[in-house]
């Protein structure tokens, strides 16, 4: 058979791939795995900047419901093309020991403690803000729509702008142009003393009357419209 | 310098990425027959067990260049004669089921992976009940078994061979022997 298949080699020309190939290939892999770790990395830092304009990290201060307006706030689609990408990320590179000697479960550990070491030194405010404030402005279809965080009336989260302050309530307008008016419960988180009027803040609380929220706690946010 | 002959598989294989073509003769006659029990033992016999095995020979061949020679020969051939011989078990459909993409073992960190673990079985027992069982085991236990049993490679080869976690192969081996076991006494 040995000389059946050096002979068949010859034969029939068989071509030996170059060395160049394969580097190529290799730069190819790594490029496309990097490229996907960047795309993981922006969704991450989207998701957190998401729930920090949404308000479902805010709401998870104030206990259970909190956590339950957290779960509704989290841009699950963006969680699952994430989870896609990780598994993308995984199929490039499980051809390479490092990551086949290990369980995958380790892999992905790894992996999660990578991207949110990224996130954590990367502001996701800082990469997002500036595309919330272009969308804002203009409209691009699919992206502005992205960045939409506007919260349902009654939801448990408000969002808006202080546009006359008073000892205990305020007047809030929010990104619609509707007003309401805000009173705050006494020993709400933080204190309404930091806020000031013009300020962005986001709110967790409930509707009382038309037009009417009680706040339990509210936060200053930046306004990127 | 030794003769060509007495040349290792690395130091063969290096002369053919450079584009000696009859060194390759050497490393046909040293994995032909290698190969061809591999495969009768992933049930490729006669016609279709040749042709699969020339296959492996020539792939080999045209992807030389993407061997290292600082590692292993052995493993990484077997690497692809395994890729050719699950594809080929898969386009037969019947197997379909035990050839799956992602395995829940590899989910999973495991412990045991000690190579002189053998369940208090000694090689030769294990090799004759393999013999005997090939048919009946399911093919994600059968060929860690084969090719510790009857290739001779260690954990970390069959790993390489496999793309799967070293503790991995370990536990394989073990639930394989405990599969063989109960087939025998069956």
């Amino acid at each position: 058979m040995d000389d059946n298949i050096v002979n068949t080699i010859k034969s029939r020309e068989i071509k030996m791939r170059s060395s160049a190939y394969f580097r190529w290939r290799s730069v190819f892999i790594v490029l496309a795995a990097i490229l996907v770790f960047l795309v993981i990395i922006f969704v991450a830092t989207f998701i957190i900047f998401a729930l920090q304009q949404n308000g479902g990290f805010f709401a998870t201060n104030f206990g259970p419901a909190g956590w339950e307006i957290f779960l509704f706030s989290l841009p699950w689609s963006f969680l699952l093309l994430s989870i896609v990408l990780i598994l993308i990320l995984w199929l490039l590179l499980r051809r390479y020991p490092i990551i086949y000697h290990q369980p995958f479960l380790y892999t992905l550990l790894t992996l999660i403690i990578v991207i949110a070491l990224a996130c954590f030194f990367l502001s996701a405010s800082s990469i997002h803000g500036g595309i919330f404030r272009y969308v804002s402005k203009n409209q691009i279809p699919v992206v502005t729509g992205v960045y939409e965080f506007e919260t349902a009336p009654m939801s448990g989260v408000y969002r808006g702008q202080v546009v006359v302050l008073a000892t205990s309530s305020f007047i809030l307008e929010n990104g619609l142009g509707q007003t309401s008016t805000v009173i705050v419960v006494p020993g709400a988180w933080p204190e309404l003393g930091e806020v000031t009027a013009g300020d962005y803040v986001i709110m967790f609380g409930h509707g009382i009357a038309t037009a009417t929220i009680e706040a339990y706690g509210l936060e200053p946010i930046v306004d990127y419209q | 310098m030794p003769e060509t002959s007495e040349w290792n598989d690395e130091e063969v294989a290096t002369q053919v990425q450079k584009g000696d073509i009859e060194s390759f003769r050497i490393l046909v006659e040293r994995y032909e027959p290698k190969m061809t029990r591999y495969a009768k033992r992933f049930l490729f016999d006669g016609d279709e067990g040749k042709d699969l095995v020339q296959e492996v020979l020539i792939k080999a061949y045209v992807n030389i260049q993407s061997f290292d020679t600082s590692r292993r020969f052995s493993p990484w051939i077997y690497r692809i004669a395994h890729n050719e011989f699950v594809n080929n078990i898969k386009k037969r459909q019947k197997e379909r089921e035990n050839v799956s993409i992602f395995d829940f073992d590899l989910l999973f960190p495991h412990l045991t992976a000690k190579e002189t673990a053998d369940d208090g079985f000694n090689k030769a027992e294990v090799k004759s009940m393999l013999e005997r069982s090939l048919n009946t085991l399911n093919a994600k236990y059968k060929e860690p078994l084969v090719l510790y049993y009857f290739e001779d490679m260690d954990y970390r080869e069959i790993a390489d061979i496999l793309h799967i976690p070293v503790s991995t192969v370990g536990v394989r081996l073990q639930r394989g022997r405990a599969m063989l076991k109960k087939i025998v006494k069956e």
